[in-house]
């Protein structure tokens, strides 16, 4: 592709490229918009108006964002149970120094940073841990999960932190050009995220550290350093949702988002991240939350119930992997066999799975 | 497993051999407890104390015993609270309301049916769409608890039929309390004792309980051995749903009503509980004993945090270290062990056997 010519169309290829050329994520991006299409179609003027529209904007950006930091513990083939627990630790954080505050503009941005460093340093805990000391992701995250959640109910001594100065709860009501701000800074952080791990070269070796650590050590990758990184960004994502939860819900709380644990690693799965590691899709991540927040409203303005809302999410997740670990492989099976072609053996994957 | 610590090739110093041994540092923890309480506060040591901490954990230790089973084969169960409360719930509203104190043989029965209905059904996910078990219980987790709250019911039973509150009320031990009135220990107790030696009779004694280690250790080698893994793990998968509801059932019965909103979110505790008594999360290791250590472990930290002067909001926290620390002690301790050499001369591994 090196014609004069071809500039345009190799940045039509990049973008196909950018938006990730595996079936699953067109699977995803056809599911989502049938969602959307069935309950626009069953009942238009609520589902398709501007403030259901609005209320789902303003609902994705932290499941989103919590999604994007088990996502990139995924890509280094781990996982990190503890983005909550970081969530409102950071909250809890940045609260105590609000609410001492007058509220000023200097002031928002220190407990904002005093937040952010919170959770650097909670993803610095995991980071060593799962680097320094090998332990598995799941049980390191699951143990600093229950430290981090216990530590956010001793400094909230337990209750609900009220009292938020009215600038910071402002930040999950403005709008710019009718988009809420914190769906902005959602898709400035996908961007950032994407950018980070397509063009640079911790990107790279974060990838290359999930799809064979071995290789990667052997190719002078240096594994745990990646591994801290990759968990100090994760954590830094999971402190952002935090605020923005709080600011949501104009206060703090070791309480909140409990249930965001399980649906989060479920968005990513959902989105496509490989959870055996080497593989992500951020812009996947975010469709895949959008379309679980759209699939909830779609259910709640037909009078379903809140709690078969659950069961709908747990019934799309099994629906889409049966669609990627059965059905697909069935049929490309078949169409190989069409085409006279030798069926994939079985390898060890298939034995272990 | 004990073949493989005998036929290390090399000694170990003796401090690495007691590290590396979970179920010696739980005990060494748990007395250190003990011993602290009893320096601390003379007074606290008491009858009361132990059937506190036995009447917290009953519950705990039969849901821990099918997470354990499903880590041993290699899986990591996270619907464990919603099979148990659903299955509860849902026998609590299908038996009659009266009949003698034996009937209640039949609430606890069905429970377990319908608990074991539910794992199958995990089975078939984790088998059918081939997902890790990780994913698939996330997913079927959310269903069992929507379900129950959409179609069987969200509100809760205060009062239970008849036979469930008598053996509710049915006392094994009654002492008289440290400070007033009596401590009891409810006869379930022994329900609890029975089925932990069931487990681990079948952990230990049967084919099938030994397929569990080598499917969870290597499913590939389990395969090549003529195990069935998809035969196993829906084994496995059944008997921990059983389990589940069972402890649900037990869970209703001692506290007397009903709740479908009870243990939300405290599936991390059970699963703390397990790793804590030595189970290894990629699986082919664990004991029911270190697991009942464990849940003990952690039951006695809870009631005895206060009397040692901590608040018990640190609880949580507390636990969190504890964890950290263990899991940590796991694998350093699990990299520093030498590889099984198959080459080591013999009279070095007659050595091993030798007590140090």
């Amino acid at each position: 592709m090196t014609t004069p010519s071809a500039g345009t169309a190799r940045s039509w290829l990049d973008i196909v490229k950018l938006l990730g050329t595996r079936g699953s994520f067109l699977r995803l991006l056809a599911v989502s918009a049938l969602i959307v299409l069935v309950f626009g179609a069953l009942n238009p003027s609520v589902y398709l108006s501007g403030s259901n529209l609005q209320y789902i904007a303003l609902a994705t950006p932290e499941l989103a964002i919590l999604s994007l930091a088990i996502a990139i513990a995924m890509l280094t083939a781990g996982i990190d149970l503890s983005v909550v627990g970081i969530a409102n630790l950071s909250a809890i954080v940045a609260a105590q120094v609000l609410v001492a505050s007058d509220g000023s503009p200097t002031w928002l941005l220190l407990g904002c940073a005093a937040g952010l460093a919170t959770a650097l340093a909670c993803g610095l805990v995991n980071g060593v841990l799962v680097a320094q000391f090998n332990v598995p992701p799941i049980l390191a995250t699951l143990g600093t999960s229950q430290l981090f959640l216990g530590l956010a109910l001793v400094i909230s001594g337990g209750t609900v932190i009220k009292g938020l100065p009215s600038s910071f709860t402002d930040l999950a009501l403005v709008t710019v050009a009718g988009i809420p701000l914190i769906f902005l800074i959602m898709l400035l952080l996908a961007g950032a995220v994407a950018v980070l791990v397509s063009r640079t070269a911790l990107g790279f070796r974060m990838r290359m550290v999930g799809a064979n650590p071995v290789a990667a050590d052997y190719s002078g990758i240096r594994r745990r350093r990646v591994l801290v990184q990759a968990y100090v960004i994760s954590g830094a994502l999971a402190g952002v949702a935090g605020l923005i939860i709080s600011a949501r819900a104009s206060g703090a709380n070791s309480q909140y988002g409990l249930s965001y644990i399980l649906l989060a690693i479920v968005v990513a799965v959902l989105a496509g991240v490989n959870p055996e590691g080497g593989y992500i899709t951020v812009f996947g991540v975010v469709i895949a939350a959008l379309a679980m927040q759209f699939l909830a409203t779609g259910l709640l303005s037909q009078g379903v119930s809140s709690h078969l809302v659950n069961v709908a999410q747990g019934m799309l997740l099994i629906m889409m992997m049966l669609l990627s670990t059965r059905i697909v492989p069935w049929w490309s099976d078949r169409r190989n066999k069409w085409r006279r072609q030798a069926p994939v053996p079985k390898d060890r994957a298939e034995v272990a799975a | 497993m004990k073949l493989a610590a005998r036929s290390g090739a090399r000694r170990l110093p003796l401090s690495y051999r007691l590290l590396a041994n979970q179920e010696i540092l739980l005990v060494g923890l748990i007395l250190l407890l003990l011993a602290a309480i009893i320096i601390a506060v003379p007074g606290f040591f008491h009858v009361e104390t132990l059937f506190n901490v036995l009447r917290g954990s009953m519950v705990s230790i039969l849901f821990a015993l099918g997470v354990l089973l499903v880590l041993i084969s290699g899986g990591i169960d996270v619907s464990f609270l919603a099979i148990g409360i659903f299955s509860a719930y849902l026998t609590v509203q299908l038996i009659p309301d009266d009949g003698p104190l034996w009937a209640t043989i039949l609430p606890f029965a069905l429970a377990g049916a319908i608990g074991l209905m539910l794992g199958l059904v995990n089975a078939a996910v984790v088998l059918g769409a081939k997902v890790s078990t990780l994913i698939a219980t996330l997913a079927t987790g959310a269903i069992y608890t929507g379900i129950m709250f959409a179609y069987i019911g969200g509100r809760v039973i205060p009062t239970l039929p008849e036979p469930l509150r008598e053996l509710g009320q049915l006392n094994l031990f009654t002492a008289p309390g440290a400070a007033r009135g009596t401590t009891r220990l409810n006869i379930l107790i022994l329900l609890v004792a029975v089925i932990c030696v069931l487990v681990w009779g079948f952990l230990t004694f049967t084919i099938a309980g030994r397929s569990v280690y080598s499917v969870g250790g290597d499913p590939l080698a389990a395969e090549r051995a003529a195990i069935s893994v998809p035969r196993t793990r829906t084994l496995v998968f059944a008997m921990s749903g059983a389990l589940y509801g069972v402890a649900g059932m037990t869970h209703v019965t001692l506290s007397g009503r009903a709740d479908p909103t009870t243990f939300s979110g405290a599936e991390l505790n059970i699963l703390a509980a397990v790793v804590l008594g030595g189970a290894l999360i990629t699986g082919g290791r664990g004991t029911v004993r270190g697991t009942v250590l464990g849940v003990l472990l952690i039951g006695l930290i809870s009631t005895s945090l206060v009397p040692l002067g901590v608040p018990s909001i640190w609880q949580q926290a507390t636990v969190g270290v504890l964890l950290i620390i263990g899991v940590t002690l796991q694998t350093v301790t699990a990299s520093r062990k030498p590889d099984r050499s198959i080459l080591a001369a013999p009279a070095a591994r007659e050595k091993e056997v030798l007590p140090a």
